[in-house]
């Protein structure tokens, strides 16, 4: 007798739950959201980051409330939120990092484990010296490195991050081999060089923009195979090797995940709303002085964007022997 | 010069601005009390809020919440032995004893003052030499910031008791708590332990923070240590006396000065903070006292002034990067940066020419953020020095209510609660066994510097051991740093200071 009262009580508690589960989705978001942003604070994926969350959160009636959680090529981040619940409560606001991470070795998640809501933000490559450096021109600039092999020093992010990225797509094309040392960001790559503790780094445009505008440093070449807008007077480094047209175009993105499982109607909510706030000229404005470019994209147009970048860097990687880990083993497939 | 004063006084003389700088420092020095909640935070906070401001109130309640905070620290330092930021805890070290004597009153007071005279003479730094710091502290290699990293662990001497092997294995310790988690290098992971996926492993790939650490090694093990002498009646506070008077503050104005000199610099290096700049300026006062009226680590006067000086001027350093190259000077120099971007502002070299008034303005609400410290300071010590009179079966479990609640208040994380606890019976056994803590808290603070920029000097000289040698005593700020890291090791051998007896 006793058991079926604990069986019906449980049954009841149960029916209940779903009740409970069915109106937090309709409800959302009834409490404040938190926001772990993959790098470090003043950087560029922060910085775009926390201005679309700041219009997003108007737009939701509830404060996102972000932390940096940077580490490991966005490893650290991507590992927190997965140990969350798939709730819609936890945001990931992330840059392109973790779709080489299972190939690199540094994290076993990449944006399989996540569903995208949106990526609002691109940009490219560039390849960035002092102000008096001597490298005038790209091709100086390659020359020297295989002149003297490893002994150019190449300011970089650490393993998984984009200077390490292009430098392997550098390494395959031109041949080259700098001594690639790690810095904790983007912004203390340009501190090294201008500081003269590294000769050249490659980052994000967004990183070198106003020390270009400043002309404390200078960018040789962006790694694109047309004229940015903006910087028409920066050459693009298909102009000087043609070989790299097979890479591009290709750059890093910026975007917002939850964890897979995620309600739909949370989704769905979530993703509405950054649309909107990707509308917003004052986010816009600010994506342009951080050297980036709108992207807007959601839903499974951002699954095959990720799949896509995911194939395309992975094999890069594996091909120029950056890494031994081959992306098929996670069934990656190799892009035509 | 007209419109720069212009600019500058609208701290002074636009009442809303001065409202939220007020406000702002008021807010930062509670904040900056409670062990757990951090300027960093705040600050991270408030820029969700600012969003929809005006770019000046939001920049004069960073700053001052940012004065505030750094100077809340050294409250909770004093009265409960718990530093509220990684940047007092040299003033545990000193305040502490002083709260035991009944002397707490006076040494809030000093390091009210002594704040005041660090944060004014950060400002003046800044507004006088920016630039120029700026060239200079960009050119910082990581060989020196490794150099600078040694000296600090150098330190280990000072924050130790009298047995060198205890004090060397409490820093050791330190070092190896910093450097649990992913390699943010490689991403390997070390010394991670648990099963894949658990919450255990998760935690421990993200290190585990030092502001967890601390609260367990300081609050939680004092109240732990407390408790097993409850007889122990507690010392009635003298608040006669709070504010010191000009001879006080005449008396060490030298020590300040140096002192400030110290913060303001290390506050410019890109790579180091408060914490690191309160720390070194605690040693160097220790070093050049010749007669302190009572010995450091028993509430020397002389140690609360140089780390309350230095970790105030540092934030006039860290405003130098941060105002001539948009490079962040610390985590919450980041924030400011992230800040004036969402306001449509370029942090960095142009800046200076092309919202000057923005420029200046932070330098004038600086100047007026530092005068309302030293009036809000003054505020509530009577009323905070009654909490070291409470009984102690009352005040102790408090403070573990407390340890428990900053804990969890860093990253919302029961986690972080555990970690905390864990420290602090860690903590116990160290206190009962002479074993001091704070070495334990500059080897964590002080890991990734050492590590990481050893990693990349020697990276640069193709990994070679000689090649890094020859790389330092080949570049100046390498060689003086090396010669200043050999006077500091031979003065501190028993030769040397037997001779010095004699």
């Amino acid at each position: 007798m006793k058991k079926r009262w604990i069986a019906g009580l449980l049954a009841a508690a149960m029916v209940l739950s779903l009740g409970t589960a069915k109106v937090k989705a309709a409800d959302y978001p009834e409490r404040d959201i938190q926001g772990s942003i993959m790098w470090s604070a003043g950087g560029v994926c922060d910085t775009v980051s926390r201005a679309i969350g700041a219009i997003v959160q108007e737009k939701l009636g509830v404060s996102i409330i972000f932390t940096n959680r940077a580490g490991s090529g966005g490893g650290v981040s991507t590992a927190y939120v997965n140990a969350q619940a798939a709730d819609g409560y936890e945001i990931l606001f992330g840059a392109e990092n973790p779709q080489i991470a299972k190939i690199m070795g540094t994290s076993e998640l990449d944006y399989d484990d996540f569903t995208p809501i949106n990526l609002y933000s691109t940009t490219y490559g560039a390849v960035s010296v002092a102000k008096d450096s001597p490298y005038e021109t790209l091709e100086q600039l390659v020359d020297d490195i295989l002149a003297k092999p490893g002994k150019v020093i190449m300011a970089t992010t650490g393993a998984g991050g984009l200077p390490e990225t292009v430098a392997a797509m550098m390494a395959d094309i031109n041949g080259t081999e700098p001594n690639m040392i790690p810095f904790d960001g983007e912004n203390e790559c340009m501190t090294a060089i201008m500081g003269h503790n590294a000769d050249y780094t490659i980052t994000t445009l967004g990183s070198a923009a106003s020390f270009y505008e400043s002309g404390d440093i200078r960018i040789l070449a962006m790694i694109h195979n047309d004229k940015v807008p903006g910087y028409e007077d920066v050459p693009y480094i298909t102009e000087t090797y043609p070989d790299f047209e097979k890479y591009l175009p290709w750059g890093p993105f910026y975007g917002a995940f939850v964890k897979n499982g995620t309600d739909e109607a949370i989704v769905s909510k979530l993703t509405e709303v950054f649309r909107e706030a990707n509308a917003d000229p004052a986010y816009q404005e600010l994506n342009t002085a951080k050297g980036c470019f709108p992207m807007d994209i959601s839903g499974e147009e951002a699954v095959e964007y990720l799949k896509k970048y995911r194939a395309v860097t992975s094999w890069l990687l594996f091909d120029s022997g950056v890494t031994e880990i081959s992306p098929e083993g996670f069934g990656i497939a190799r892009p035509e | 010069m007209a419109e720069i004063w212009g600019y500058m006084s609208q701290a002074l003389l636009n009442p809303q601005l001065l409202l939220f700088l007020g406000g702002g420092v008021f807010l930062g020095i509670y904040i900056g009390a409670i062990p757990g909640l951090s300027v960093t935070m705040a600050a991270s906070l408030l820029i969700s809020f600012t969003y929809s401001w005006k770019v000046l109130p939001a920049i004069a309640m960073m700053i001052g919440i940012w004065i505030g905070g750094v100077y809340g620290g050294s409250r909770s330092a004093i009265l409960l032995n718990i530093p509220g930021a990684p940047s007092a805890v040299a003033t545990a070290l000193e305040g502490y004893p002083l709260a035991k004597k009944g002397l707490a009153g006076q040494a809030i007071g000093v390091t009210v003052v002594q704040s005041f005279l660090g944060g004014l003479i950060g400002t003046v730094i800044l507004a006088f030499g920016a630039p120029y710091i700026a060239r200079f502290a960009i050119t910082f290699a990581p060989r020196d910031y490794f150099l600078l990293a040694v000296m600090g662990l150098l330190l280990v001497g000072s924050l130790g008791n009298d047995s060198a092997a205890r004090g060397v294995f409490a820093g050791a310790l330190g070092l190896f708590i910093g450097f649990v988690g992913l390699d943010s290098q490689t991403g390997h992971q070390r010394f991670v332990l648990g099963p894949a996926g658990s919450t255990f492993r998760t935690y421990m790939m993200l290190g585990v923070s030092y502001v967890v650490v601390m609260i367990g090694l300081f609050g939680m093990s004092e109240a732990l240590i407390q408790l097993r002498d409850l007889e122990i009646k507690p010392v009635k506070q003298k608040v006669d006396k709070i504010v010191p008077g000009w001879a006080n503050v005449i008396r060490y104005l030298p020590l300040s000065i140096r002192s400030s000199l110290l913060g303001t610099l290390i506050g410019a290096l890109p790579g180091t903070g408060a914490d690191i700049a309160a720390l070194m300026a605690y040693d160097q006062a220790r070093r050049t006292t010749k007669n302190p009226e009572v010995p450091f680590g028993e509430g020397a006067m002389e140690g609360l002034v140089a780390c309350e000086s230095a970790n105030n001027a540092c934030v006039g350093g860290a405003c130098i990067p941060m105002l001539t190259l948009g490079i962040p000077g610390d985590a919450v120099t980041a924030i400011m940066i992230g800040a004036m971007y969402i306001h449509g502002l370029q942090p960095g070299p142009l800046l200076m020419t092309r919202s000057a008034d923005v420029f200046w303005f932070i330098i004038g609400a600086m100047f007026v953020g530092n005068v309302f410290l030293l009036i809000f300071g003054f505020t509530g010590i009577r009323l905070f020095t009654k909490i070291v009179e409470v009984p102690k079966h009352i005040l102790m479990p408090i403070i573990i209510i407390l340890s428990v609640v900053g804990a969890f208040s860093i990253n919302n994380s029961i986690m972080d609660v555990y970690w905390m606890i864990f420290f602090g019976i860690l903590g116990y056994f160290m206190k009962l066994y002479d074993v001091p803590v704070a070495p334990t808290i500059l080897g964590i603070i002080l890991a990734d510097l050492f590590e990481l920029n050893y990693r990349r000097a020697a990276g640069i000289v193709g990994n070679t051991v000689p090649g890094l040698f020859v790389d330092i005593v080949t570049h100046p700020i390498s060689l003086v740093l090396l010669i200043a890291i050999v006077i500091m090791v031979i003065t501190s051998t028993p030769l040397f200071q037997n001779r010095k007896k004699a």
